[in-house]
């Protein structure tokens, strides 16, 4: 009688606990969960004029891609996405910034003009490779900058200095996952590839309102 | 007589089976920023003969608008997306190769003039057999609709009868 007394309230223990944590943690389809949410790096970057810092992403939402105005095919890519979830998410879509790995060649005035092409709402974010790299870093982005050469990329050092010849056309390898701050400006959540319009959906609405 | 009708009809019917050999479904190309250092063009090769191809150039009807077109691919490999140039593109006997976002296109560098929405680019195709198939692809500004089907950037753009993927290219 003992034996089963104590196997039972187990299960409620277990039942109970289970609940919690999923009430905490949702399960989601695609998203990783930060958990707990990881304060990031002090900051210092440009949008526009204006400065852009940690204090910049307090009391909302925000989605943190990273990226270059050059970018042929992958950037383009991933904001007419993000640009597809603003106009499918049924909850308040968090505010969008581009950040760029390619301080060097992005103007502010060339972020903006190319974040605003896929959705004017979406913030272009420039400033000292030293301060994205801090952040990109700490989301673990990697990029690198190449050029073809006989039908193979080559590497351009990290801080090796551009050849003319190839300043206008080099591009940027770089990881493309999607990357959720949350209201006390911590990353929440990251969204690894493939994205999927109808999961990145309901994973950021599960994620936003299970939020404290 | 018969026999000549019949080899007549014969060849006829050979000849339009080649003619459809490949068929390009849904081309389009990229609208991008005026100031877009590169657009794209994308859509479906269909491979109805028994012989694998390979697309291995495409050019422009205006190719003084370019700087150069080239066929690449985009690819994930250590943790990154990569834009690959390509040789070829290959369409496998009886299969298909979708061109789209995140995935095997054909690049239009370095535009003059970025092609509107509303206009379209003329496009000669060219194919290891010797062929050549003209396409006219709409620049369209790939909205809502397509759902996030195009972004399965990792997904080789291949049907499931269509070459497998070469080996990661060493740097």
């Amino acid at each position: 009688m003992k034996k089963i007394y104590i196997f039972s309230s187990l299960i409620v223990a277990v039942i109970i606990s289970a609940v919690i944590l999923m009430s905490k943690l949702p399960s989601l389809e695609v998203a990783r969960f930060v958990s707990p949410a990881k304060d990031l790096p002090k900051f210092q970057l440009q949008q526009n004029d204006k400065p852009f810092n940690n204090q910049s992403l307090k009391n909302k939402w925000s989605i943190m891609f990273f990226g270059y105005a050059r970018c042929p095919d992958v950037c383009p890519t991933e904001l007419m996405f993000l640009n597809n979830i603003s106009e499918n998410i049924k909850i308040k879509m968090p505010d969008v910034y581009f950040v760029s790995v390619d301080a060097s060649r992005d103007t502010p005035d060339m972020l903006n003009k190319f974040t605003a092409y896929f959705n004017k709402n979406f913030i272009g974010i420039g400033g000292k490779q030293t301060e994205s790299d801090k952040l990109s870093s700490f989301m673990n982005v990697i990029y690198e900058r190449v050029y073809h050469k006989d039908g193979k990329q080559v590497i351009i050092k990290k801080n090796a200095t551009v050849p003319d010849e190839l300043k206008d056309s080099y591009l940027i390898n770089h990881s493309a996952d999607i990357y959720l701050i949350n209201p006390e400006g911590k990353l929440h959540a990251v969204f690894p590839l493939p994205h999927k319009l109808d999961s990145f959906i309901s994973d950021i609405t599960r994620v936003v309102n299970n939020y404290k | 007589m018969k026999k000549i009708i019949l080899a007549s009809i014969m060849m006829l019917a050979s000849i339009s089976v080649n003619a459809a050999d490949l068929v390009i479904d849904n081309p389009w190309v990229r609208a991008a920023p005026q100031n877009a250092p590169a657009t794209a063009a994308f859509m479906k090769i269909i491979n109805n003969s028994k012989v694998d191809k390979k697309l291995v150039k495409a050019s422009v009807s205006n190719p003084d608008n370019y700087k150069v077109i080239e066929l690449h691919r985009t690819l994930k490999q250590d943790g990154m997306m990569k834009m690959i140039k390509q040789e070829f593109m290959p369409i496998k006997a009886g299969g298909e190769l979708v061109l789209q976002p995140g995935s095997w296109h054909i690049m239009l560098i370095q535009p003059k003039a970025v092609p509107k929405v509303g206009e379209s680019v003329k496009l000669t195709l060219e194919f290891d057999d010797g062929s050549k198939l003209d396409v006219e692809a709409p620049v369209k500004k790939m909205k809502g609709k397509m759902k996030g089907m195009m972004m399965k950037h990792n997904m080789s753009g291949e049907h499931k009868k269509a070459m497998p993927m070469e080996k990661p290219m060493k740097k």
